[in-house]
């Protein structure tokens, strides 16, 4: 744990502590990841090198001319349709798309017309990355959308856009992108990461990245570099377990374009594990997390209720956390010493001062909160902590869970953990190298993720009574079944599995 | 381990019933040892199992028992009944004298095709059978019950285990919990016996919750229906949750412990606060809650909302008058009257006509009450007729009246009277769907002539177009007199896509008009059918 540093621009910093500043429920994991992207793009010369001064810098792209092209252009369609030369095609987009326009450094499309020969090329282009980027159908304004990050070119931040100009808003890129390239640098293995993810996604000459580059032009930088997040650990084993991960998918053989969607799940489900983990250990929980998994299947099961329960019991775990880091004040040897002193209550309220950044030195209403005593402080900050926590913090484990495909409420009511078949996917493709056991496969998941699925992983729940082993013996059959299915797993005779990874095989040889 | 002794006993009683299956028909054993295999139990489950085999002087002669000495370590079984291998070697060197052989697997590796070939008894199999776990139940715990109450165990049993899927252990806990509920130290009938061992399969504690003996004898059926709504509406509050697997607010709760404070004992205060502040996942403050009676101690009162008591129409309406209409005045003393003689008759679900004289007199102040206005509506029309295609939705109402009509008298007409008022109208009905209405029906006044009569009331005194088959007009001069501030409802809201009409067969004869018959007809329009921008 590293010393705590104040955090700026907050009323108290509670959660901020436990997992830094900041994680964001609204920001998933996609979106997280190209935070990440942007922040590597800044620091290609050393990508992912941890610096001495623990200081990252860096400058992100807004690419306003790219993105207004393929998300606040709607007249290409009508116009490449309509029977009129080439030359008023143009025209007529040109005048229509520069009404529109924002101002801000894309008046001028005359470049568009040198970069195309046609003009019904130029809308091709446009659609092929339309029809390739993150939610273009969602409802978000669209300034918040993002084109696949085909190259350095491709990349930008969330921006809130009206009439004052472009503002980062924080909406959707809430740091906790720059908090994944933190976790990723202090990674035992950070640097050979950052030099393989530098070489095969950061190719200015790779064809898609080009045909953006012919949108965008010149790259537009956001006017000054910044700051990233903060991160209260040095190490942490997730960060090499993430790191890890990243690692071997990218060792498959796969197109990097592929391996993104992996990149991207397991960052994802690591994230949420992070999260997890941190709140165990800052409520003294030495357990390993644990997502009981049920494999869904035609039969309703004694799992579903298992896995509900273990979701539900995740679901609090954050809670818990920030409670048991407010109340720990009051252990602190300063804490006691405080009640000898003269002025025990200001004294304590400068001991949480120093912890939370709360109460404030210089507020307003400073009067209300001289007279509490320390047990008043903490209930209050407690109270405080918590509805601000369940605002978005809070929502973490729901909202990351389901965007990954661990948790859903397919034939339930209660949300539970049944990861969906991407999902599956994703964990075959960072676990297993070539092949690998069905139940070695198994094993693995559990002690890097703490899935649970069958038998074996689940001793405890049978030593708990809690269900048969039977049940659970079927729960892991299920995933056998989904997997053959998948074509991840190949039978071999007296029941002898093992799980192929379709993207592992390094030549003929092994085989 | 009153538990596993159960279990144990259970495996034992179907391991002798499949072996008398398995002989031939004349009654002999077949030629070679029959194989068996006590499937994915736990290491103590399989010991019950092994020693109850060995108690039974019947059944020892008949099975070889041959257990993995792996699978059921510091047991302490016998070590005749042990082998050195696992399952899949006894399947391949089954060699006995006896009629048949006894074996167990756990999970090992690779081995489920060997043993797909060895009959298994697993969890599934036990549980499946009720009438051996009452025996078992009864021969361990040492209780000869009546035979009534051995059958009522039985079909609780069966109806419990169709409900749920419990683990082997929940179930004998179950078992063993009902055995000391009707011991000599509690002596609690069966039917309580079962409401009290309740926590043990994860719902609150209530003694007395099958003490109809009516409903819960010998039949499972109730019994499996009543066990199912425990556990979809018990078990989750437990959990603290809802049934729809929303968390419960402990705001809520809080407020409900203070407010029923009388009828909750004191222990179960202190129990129920500390599951109310206990974080998420602490399980032991809900255990401690279910231990408590969920009726005597007031469990249930930080659950429940209050319920509202179910008063009379009659009584509902004065209370109505009484405290809550605006217009204190509005009842005279004829009606009061009439209301008080109309609580003894709609117990008898009498009803005259002069209930709906003062149904259509009283209207406007019922209104006040969406409640009370919909329980009169009930009464005096009966279930409305819902439609979503008008013209349907005429003919069936139209049909509907016609056919308890009687005789033809004089001349008879329909009269559609719609209430919606003019605020409403204009306000909270969605602009597309009066559009369309209007446009799709406005055929049918004309078509229908002097046959049907369109009331539309409470309009005001303005001279409006007709909202119901001019709604576009109508909503045109609305603006004019209102203004640009007046926008046009785009909600879906089930009231603003709906036009409830009250339909009257009339009759008449001469100048004088009476109702023959009256009905409701609802009209609502499917947001999510064809789009409304075609009108």
């Amino acid at each position: 744990m590293r010393q705590r540093i104040d955090i700026d621009r907050v009323d108290f910093a509670v959660d901020e502590h436990i997992w830094g500043h900041r994680l964001y429920d609204e920001q998933l994991p996609h979106l997280t990841v190209l935070e990440f992207f942007g922040v590597l793009g800044s620091n290609l010369d050393s990508p992912l090198v941890a610096t001495p001064s623990d200081k990252v810098r860096y400058r992100p792209q807004h690419q306003i001319r790219l993105r207004g092209l393929l998300f606040n252009n709607p007249f290409v369609e009508a116009i490449r349709e309509r029977s009129i030369t080439d030359d008023e095609k143009w025209r007529e987009w040109s005048s229509l798309f520069v009404q529109d326009a924002t101002k801000l450094g894309d008046e001028d499309t005359g470049y568009l017309r040198s970069a195309f020969s046609s003009f019904d090329d130029f809308a091709k282009a446009i659609e092929l990355l339309r029809s390739s980027a993150f939610e273009a159908r969602s409802n978000k304004r669209w300034s918040s959308k993002f084109v696949f990050p085909f190259g350095p070119d491709a990349l930008f931040e969330d921006l809130r856009i009206d009439s004052s100009g472009a503002s980062n808003d924080r909406r959707f890129f809430a740091r906790t992108g720059e908090l994944l390239y933190l976790m990723l640098s202090r990674a035992a293995r950070g640097p050979e990461l950052g030099a393989q993810l530098s070489q095969r996604l950061f190719n200015r000459a790779a064809p898609m990245n080009r045909l953006v580059r012919a949108l965008q032009g010149e790259p537009q930088l956001a006017s000054n570099s910044r700051d990233v997040g903060h991160l209260p650990h040095a190490t942490h084993p997730r960060f090499d377990q993430l790191c890890e991960d990243w690692l071997a998918i990218l060792s498959r053989d796969m197109p990097i374009y592929d391996a993104l969607e992996h990149l991207i799940a397991s960052a994802g489900l690591n994230l949420l594990l992070y999260f997890l983990e941190q709140a165990k250990a800052q409520a003294g929980d030495a357990e390993p997390v644990e997502f009981v998994c049920e494999i869904v299947s035609k039969e309703r099961t004694k799992v579903r209720a298992l896995s509900g329960d273990s979701y539900q019991v995740n679901q609090g775990l954050s809670v818990k956390a920030v409670r048991a880091s407010i109340e720990q004040a009051r252990l602190l040897p300063e804490w006691q010493a405080a009640s000898t002193s003269d002025y025990p209550d200001a004294e304590r309220a400068s001991i949480m001062r120093g912890l939370f950044q709360w109460p404030s030195a210089d507020a307003d209403n400073e009067a209300d909160y001289t007279r509490m005593s320390g047990d008043k402080l903490i209930e209050t900050l407690v109270d405080m902590a918590i509805s601000r926590h369940e605002q978005h913090v809070g929502k973490i484990h729901a909202s990351w869970s389901r965007a990954i495909g661990l948790s859903s409420r397919r034939l339930a009511r209660r949300t539970r953990y049944a990861p969906n078949d991407r999902l599956i996917k994703t964990l075959v493709v960072a676990i297993v190298d070539d092949k690998m056991q069905f139940d070695e496969f198994l094993a693995e998941a559990k002690r890097r993720y703490g899935l649970v699925i069958g038998d074996a992983e689940g001793s405890r729940l049978v030593a708990d009574k809690k269900v048969d082993q039977e049940v659970l013996s079927e729960n892991r059959a299920n995933l056998e079944a989904r997997l053959v299915g998948l074509g991840l797993v190949r039978r071999l005779s007296d029941s002898c599995s093992f799980v192929e990874n379709p993207f592992g095989f390094k030549g003929e040889g092994n085989c | 381990m009153l538990t596993d002794r159960i279990i144990g006993r259970v495996g034992a009683d179907i391991l002798a019933k499949r072996m008398s299956d398995a002989r031939q028909a004349d009654g002999s054993a077949q030629d070679s040892a029959a194989l068996f295999r006590l499937d994915k139990l736990s290491s103590s489950q399989v010991a019950s199992v092994a020693r109850a085999v060995l108690a039974n002087h019947d059944l020892a002669a008949r099975v070889d028992l041959m257990i993995p000495e792996a699978l059921v370590e510091g047991q302490g079984l016998p070590p005749e009944a042990l082998i050195q291998h696992n399952a899949g070697f006894v399947r391949n060197n089954a060699q006995t004298a006896k009629e048949a052989i006894l074996t167990a697997n756990g999970n090992e590796h690779n081995l489920a095709d060997t043993l797909g070939h060895v009959t298994a008894l697993g969890a599934k199999e036990l549980r499946a059978n009720d009438e051996a776990w009452v025996d078992a139940t009864c021969h361990v715990a040492g209780m000869a019950p009546v035979p009534e109450d051995r059958l009522v165990f039985r079909s609780a049993l069966k109806g419990l285990i169709s409900a749920n899927d419990l683990s082997l252990v929940q179930l004998g806990d179950f078992c063993a919990h009902i055995t000391e509920a009707m011991s000599s130290a509690r002596g609690l009938p069966i039917r309580d016996a079962i409401g009290w061992s309740l926590p043990k399969v994860g719902l609150p504690r209530d003694t007395s919750f099958f003490a109809n003996s009516k409903t819960y004898g010998s039949s499972h059926k109730p019994w499996r229906k009543a066990f199912e709504k425990l556990f979809a509406h018990r078990a989750p509050l437990l959990l603290r949750l809802r049934q729809n697997g929303q968390p419960l607010d402990p705001d809520e709760m809080r407020q409900r412990l203070a407010d029923n404070a009388a009828d909750i004992s004191d222990a179960a205060r202190v129990a129920l606060e500390a599951f109310i502040n206990a974080p998420m996942g602490d399980n032991q403050p809900a255990a401690d809650v279910a231990e408590l009676e969920w009726e005597a101690d007031g469990v249930c009162r930080v659950f429940d909302k209050p319920k509202e008591k179910l008063q009379g129409l009659a009584e509902h309406t004065l209370k109505f008058f009484q405290h809550d209409c605006e217009d204190a005045d509005a009842l005279d003393e004829k009606w009061k009257r009439h209301l008080e003689d109309l609580k003894a008759r709609e117990k008898r679900s009498e009803w005259n006509d002069d209930d709906k004289v003062f149904f259509e007199l009283h209207r406007r102040h019922l209104e006040q009450s969406r409640q009370l206005l919909a329980r009169w509506e009930k009464a005096i029309f009966g279930k409305a007729i819902e439609c979503n295609d008008f013209l349907d939705g005429f003919a069936g109402v139209a049909h509907h009246l016609l056919a308890g009509a009687g005789d033809l008298v004089g001349e008879r007409f329909l009269r559609f009277t719609v209430n919606k008022g003019r605020k409403e109208w204009r306000e909270r009905f969605n602009y597309d769907v009066g559009s369309y209405f209007s446009s799709m029906h406005r055929g049918l006044r004309e078509l229908m002539g002097s046959r049907v009569e369109w009331k539309v009331e409470r309009m005001g005194a303005g001279n409006l177009p007709d909202p119901l088959f001019d709604y576009e007009k109508f909503f045109a001069k609305e603006k004019e007199l209102r203004g640009a501030a007046l926008k046009p409802v785009s909600s879906l809201a089930r009231n603003a896509v709906q036009i409830k009409f009250d339909v009257a067969l009339m009759q008449r004869v001469g100048d004088r008009e009476a109702v023959v018959d009256k009905t409701q007809l609802v009209w609502s329009y499917r947001p999510e059918s064809i789009g409304l921008a075609m009108v």
